[in-house]
């Protein structure tokens, strides 16, 4: 004799088996007196659990979600997010960045100035002392010194 | 309950003007006052929404109370519950039962609830509420009570999900299957872990009875 499912047992303690299988398992035990035994347990089980009952509401919270809703309502209509104004900087933003370069394409760079034209010296001086390295002190005073130049020209110039 | 099909088919055809209580006269009201409910809540009805929430208030509640053991954070996740439902309204489609939908919403705030606790760091005291009631029950009453929490507690999350949606909210293997989005045999299979793992820590309660 092939015994009951442990979900069957859980099923007829619940009272949810369809009643084709309520009866089926019922019929079986009455001759089965270890399913019958364990059916106990989950009878026991099933009774036990049931007095955990939840302490009755103090009162109903309907009140508090009208209430959220309307502050929702009123978050959406009544004031103002600040989100439109940032999409309008954000678009202003784009806008001049992407004329800045529409004019780099189509108009020539100026032609550059004795200062700038200096601070490419400078630049260069300043890999020679690069390559080599921390440790040469020639190096270093060689363009401290070339610095002092640069310094003079520019205030000259 | 009216399958989802026919409760659809129902509201449809529903005239506009139709009362609740027209509604509840017919086969299946339940499902079709929800149903009803829900289209106006869709159309922005905050007494259809007030209705709505004294209909299933106890029982999003109760759910909540037993999932996360607190009555201010059982209250907290019933409001947000319903606020989630009142957003959902214009698209809510009534494909599966109302209840279902309601509870899934439930579920996964209590989940959310559960795991931002469980990463917070640990209170000294348990944070379970005690009845308020309880000097009026017998002491043994009230430790057997707490047995059964502490060991509904201690079951894994989906065993303890399946657990409180069958033996609290009747709900069936289909309907918790619909609720959690997990497979009917799963379900089963959860189910039958979740009472083993009850009958292991709550043996000594169960001689005593």
């Amino acid at each position: 004799m092939e015994h009951l499912a442990e979900i069957d047992l859980i099923g007829l303690a619940s009272g949810q088996l369809p009643a084709a299988r309520d009866e089926v398992c019922r019929a079986h035990l009455a001759e089965c007196g270890q399913c019958r035994a364990r059916y106990a347990v989950v009878e026991s089980l099933w009774t036990l659990t049931g007095r955990w009952e939840v302490p009755a509401m103090a009162s109903s919270i309907a009140n508090r979600v009208l209430a959220q809703v309307a502050e929702n309502s009123q978050d959406r209509h009544g004031r103002r997010s600040p989100w439109p104004a940032l999409r309008v900087a954000a678009l202003l933003a784009i806008a001049i960045g992407g004329g800045h370069l529409a004019g780099r394409q189509f108009w020539p760079a100026p032609m550059p100035s004795v200062a700038s034209q200096v601070t490419e010296e400078r630049a260069a001086e300043s890999l020679a002392v690069d390559e080599l390295g921390g440790s040469a002190a020639i190096g270093w005073v060689e363009a401290i010194a070339g610095d002092e130049d640069v310094e003079t020209e520019e205030t000259n110039g | 309950m009216l399958s989802c099909g026919v409760a659809k088919n129902f509201v449809e055809a529903a005239p506009d003007r139709m009362s609740l209580q027209d509604v509840t006269n017919t086969t299946g009201a339940d499902a079709a006052t929800d149903a009803i409910l829900m289209r106006r809540i869709g159309a922005g009805d905050r007494p259809a929404l007030a209705e709505m929430v004294h209909r299933h208030e106890h029982r999003v509640r109760g759910m909540a109370y037993r999932f996360v053991g607190s009555g201010p954070d059982a209250d907290d996740i019933a409001q947000e519950t319903f606020i989630r439902l009142w957003q959902a309204a214009p698209r809510y489609e009534p494909s599966a039962t109302f209840t279902t939908w309601m509870y899934r919403i439930v579920v996964n705030l209590c989940l959310d609830r559960k795991r931002r606790v469980a990463r917070a760091p640990q209170r000294l005291e348990d944070e379970h509420d005690v009845p308020q009631d309880s000097s009026a029950a017998p002491i043994e009453q009230a430790e057997t009570v707490e047995a059964v929490r502490r060991a509904i507690d201690a079951l894994p999350e989906r065993q303890r999900t399946v657990l409180l949606l069958h033996r609290y909210e009747s709900l069936s293997y289909r309907e918790i299957a619909q609720v959690t989005q997990w497979s009917e045999s799963a379900v089963e299979s959860l189910l039958v872990r979740a009472y083993q793992g009850l009958r292991q820590r709550l043996a000594r309660f169960m001689e005593e009875k």
